[in-house]
């Protein structure tokens, strides 16, 4: 990977994870805990106000049980404990602290209050039986003391009865002066100067007992109703709810802020991706301008290519055309001569053929002998120079070396049937040997006096190809390799055939010739370029071959050195790959031309 | 009592949804003991896996001691003797109180120091002189019981975990609910006691028993000071540290001697009584309550009517199926 490609994923990833923080914090805000956090405070404070009114009921009476009283415990643990699972998450949060501050303080109240109003519960109980017991002690124990004699009924029923009334007293209205006079009372009472028997004395101090636990309890549930009215457990859920609510709207305008910041980053991200996009757009439009250009400059080319490829034809067939007109005009050349020596043989004969219609119609008509004798000698004299002058004999020679000069022309056509083989299947069975041949022949015009032709041809087997389009890639190599030696020196063009593996034939062509340059040797196989002056070559002919052997699966090398020479080496399969594309290959030259 | 776990054991019996009272006239509101609820609704699967669990020995270290082995189901709940053994043959120091009702409770213990009945489920596994356990070795054991383990992934989605056997343990015993007589009695049904116990309720009230031992559970809604009017821990002497009651929780100067106020339900089956277990029989009991509690004196005839109504508080033997599964 490229370091701006690197750069560029790093610089993404970190948009992308800005954007997620953003949005994350803009979501940040559970709506729902919230609201569940407000229910369950609503709830606690409800269940905080029915506690005291319960306790209420039972200081007053009004309850005969304390299961209402003890019933808030059970709900009020649940709900601590869910609070406490629902804010954990506010606990972590900004303002947290004072969340957390305000659920301690809360806590501390509810515990307190949980312990008074235990207190309150054993104390009330107590107070209620002992002030219930007391009319019921106080009477038993005047009984006792009456009926034991000790002390008469006067005496002691009053000092009884104010206690008992007092006491009542005391729990309805628990004032300082009512309890000093109750403990007067009580002073009074025991220290009664008389004896009294021991059960009664117990009965005494057990009635006395009664009534100072109704003192004790009654002050205990006024210490313990007056702290249960401060504790301030509203007050520490009122907090609480006020430290949830100011954390709740901390966290909303938090959310606010992030969901401004996310606004504004979204649009600085639109803006980057506009940007890109119209980037994105003008190399697209430059690209299809390009593209578009190019198309036409290929097109073009491709024009110019057939135009080159069909005049590459027409300059081999140039080439060719001058060979074959020369191979053929020496053998007209002596028909013709022949022929015309036999038109002037002609005469005699038509002379000596004259006298014997002469000599016969003489002999028929039975004319004097004169004239027979005198025609006779004339047919004889005639006959006798023809039979001597040979002239039948010259011309039976003539005749057959005509026919000579005829199968020589004709053979010549039939070469250049074979090479074009124009009549033949374009895909077939080719030898290869066959085709270096009829190339010869075709380019004798090139290489005569000038090139030694070597031919090293092993056995190989025929290959299946285009031939016509294989013997156009040997003449381009052997008519390039004539032109390549120098006219000063004695050129050999040596031609090779051989296996190449199994599947494959070998075809290599070798000149002695000045070598290609190497600066000139990478460029050889490109279309359109040449060596040779304008106008003598298309720079289209290696360019076509090595087109040729590539689209028979084959291919072409180039081995040079200046000075020493040149040599292609060919390598073509037996059998190329059959497949579409293949065999479109050798369809025809249209295929190849817009290769 | 063998016959009788059944009672309190298969789900079978709680899978009835049967309100074992149908009749019955609006209890009065006056009263200051209420009749326990005709229906109480339970998931069977928890309750049928905190019987087993209540049952299982493998919640004490050395594999001797169930919850069942000091709150006996076929006696009361608890194991009638003054202080229970637990491992090794470990006395307790204190007496265990009864599991019975104790869903009525409102706070668990003598000295209240659990709030729920999961709070409490855990104090005596963990307590080394009653089963000695604790949670990692508790588990081990039991999750190597593959049936066991299969009932609790059934009855609870994260299968068997301290949290799952607590819980089943609680529900179960929430389950234990006894309806007795009494409740009859209150419901409106006056042949359903007989005219002594109901004359010893009658007493129970005047005497002012009912001060404390009121609501649902007769009792079980408050914490009372153990001697209101006498010093009972002079008396009885030999003070423990399990005597100081709620204080060990509070801290409170005010609490000490102070523990919840026992409920009264299936009294006549939990002797011996007290948290010290000091008090042999019911009379016993009656007797130092009135000296120590209501600092008073009562006829001894008095006495035995109110305990013939505390006799009525005994739960009928056919009562479980007021449990309706939920």
């Amino acid at each position: 990977m490229s370091k701006n490609k690197i750069l560029g994923f790093a610089v993404a990833a970190s948009l992308i994870t800005v954007l997620i923080v953003l949005v994350a914090l803009t979501r940040s805000v559970d709506l729902d805990a919230h609201n569940r956090i407000v229910g369950t405070l609503r709830e606690m404070k409800q269940l905080d106000a029915e506690w005291n009114t319960e306790v209420l009921r039972s200081k007053t009476g009004f309850s005969e049980n304390y299961d209402a009283v003890a019933r808030p415990l059970a709900r009020l643990a649940e709900l601590e404990s869910q609070l406490d699972e629902q804010s954990v998450g506010l606990l972590e949060r900004d303002g947290g602290k004072a969340v957390a501050q305000a659920l301690a303080s809360y806590r501390e109240s509810i515990r307190q209050k949980i312990d008074a109003v235990e207190h309150f519960k054993s104390q009330n109980a107590i107070l209620r039986n002992s002030s219930r017991y007391l009319p019921t002690a106080a009477q038993e124990l005047a009984d006792g003391v009456v009926t034991s004699g000790v002390m008469a009924d006067a005496q002691i029923r009053p000092l009884l009865g104010d206690l008992v009334n007092r006491a009542l007293s005391y729990i309805l209205a628990p004032e300082q002066s009512r309890r000093e006079l109750i403990e007067g009372g009580l002073l009074a009472l025991r220290g009664m100067p008389i004896a009294l028997p021991a059960d009664l004395a117990e009965q005494l101090e057990l009635f006395a007992s009664h009534v100072e636990t109704v003192l004790r309890q009654q002050d205990a549930g006024d210490r313990i109703l007056g702290e249960l009215a401060t504790l301030p457990t509203a007050e520490r859920i009122d907090a609480l709810t006020d430290a949830v609510a100011a954390q709740h709207n901390h966290s909303l305008l938090a959310q606010q802020q992030a969901r401004q910041w996310l606004i504004a980053y979204s649009v600085l991200l639109l803006l980057v991706l506009a940007w890109l996009a119209s980037r994105l757009i003008g190399s697209f439009r430059l690209l299809r301008r390009s593209n578009a250009s190019l198309q036409k400059a290929h097109a073009e080319l491709k024009e110019s290519q057939v135009y080159m490829v069909q005049s590459e034809k027409m300059s081999a067939l140039g080439q060719m055309v001058a060979g074959i007109a020369h191979e053929i005009n020496t053998p007209l050349a002596y028909v013709k001569g022949t022929v015309d020596v036999m038109h002037e043989q002609i005469d005699g004969l038509t002379a000596l053929l004259g006298s014997c219609l002469r000599f016969t119609r003489l002999m028929r008509d039975q004319a004097d002998k004169a004239a027979i004798r005198e025609e006779f000698m004339q047919l004889e004299a005639l006959a006798k120079k023809t039979a001597q002058d040979t002239v039948l004999e010259e011309m039976d020679a003539l005749l057959e070396s005509s026919s000579g000069g005829i199968t020589q022309i004709s053979e010549i056509v039939v070469n250049l049937k074979n090479f074009s083989r124009l009549d033949r299947a374009k895909v077939s069975e080719f030898d290869v040997r066959e085709g270096l041949e009829s190339t010869l022949l075709l380019a004798k015009n090139l290489l005569k006096n000038k090139v030694t032709i070597e031919k090293e041809f092993d056995d190989v087997p025929q290959i299946s190809c285009s031939p016509s389009q294989i013997n156009q890639v040997f003449l381009n190599i052997i008519s390039n390799a004539a032109q390549a030696i120098p006219d000063d020196r004695d050129g050999t063009l040596t031609l090779r055939t051989s296996r190449a593996g199994d599947d494959r034939v070998r075809i290599e062509i070798q000149d002695n010739g000045g070598g290609i340059p190497a600066d000139v040797l990478p460029k050889i196989f490109d279309p359109f370029f040449t060596t040779k002056d304008v106008g003598k070559g298309t720079g289209m002919g290696l360019s076509i071959s090595y087109k040729i052997i590539q689209q028979h699966a084959g291919h072409i090398e180039v081995d040079t050195e200046a000075d020493v020479g040149t040599v292609f080496t060919i390598e073509l399969p037996i059998h190329p790959p059959v497949d579409d594309s293949d065999a479109a290959v050798f369809d025809d030259d249209d295929m190849l031309l817009a290769a | 009592m063998h016959t009788n776990r059944k009672r309190w054991g298969g789900p079978a019996g709680l899978v009835l949804g049967l309100a074992i009272w149908a009749g019955g006239g609006a209890a009065s509101a006056a009263e200051p003991i209420e009749p326990l609820p005709l229906r109480i609704e339970l998931d069977a699967a928890k309750v049928a896996l905190g019987d087993k669990l209540f049952h299982d020995k493998r919640l004490s270290r050395d594999g001797t001691i169930a919850c069942a082995s000091c709150h006996r189901l076929d006696s009361g709940g608890v194991d009638n003797t003054p202080v229970s053994t637990g491992i090794d043959g470990a006395k307790g120091s204190i007496n265990a109180p009864t599991v019975l009702n104790s869903g009525f409770n409102f706070r668990q213990f003598w000295d209240g120091r659990a709030r729920s009945l999961e709070e409490q489920a855990a104090g005596p596994i963990h307590n080394p002189i009653e089963m000695g356990s604790d949670w990692q070795q508790v588990l081990a054991k039991l999750r190597q019981d593959t049936a066991l383990t299969a009932q609790a992934a059934a009855a609870y989605p994260q299968g068997l975990t301290e949290e799952s056997i607590v819980d089943a343990i609680a529900t179960f015993e929430r389950s234990l609910v006894t309806p007795a007589p009494f409740d009859r009695y209150l419901r409106g049904d006056s042949s359903a006691i007989d005219l002594s116990a109901a004359r010893g309720y009658e007493l129970f009230k005047d005497y002012g028993c009912v001060a404390c031992h009121q609501g649902v559970n007769v009792g079980g809604n408050m914490f009372q000071v153990f001697g209101v009017m006498g010093d009972y821990f002079a008396k009885r002497g030999g003070p423990t540290e399990a005597d100081l009651g709620r204080f060990n929780v509070t801290g409170l100067e005010a609490d000490k001697h102070v523990f919840k106020v026992p409920s009264l339900r299936n009294v006549a089956l939990t002797a011996p009584y007290f948290h010290d277990g000091s008090a042999a029989t019911l009379e016993d009991a009656v007797d130092v309550m009135f000296r120590y509690q209501l600092g008073r004196s009562a006829p001894a005839e008095d006495k035995a009517l109110i305990v013939e109504f505390l006799h009525t508080l005994t739960g009928d033997e056919q009562a479980r199926s007021l449990v309706a599964t939920r």
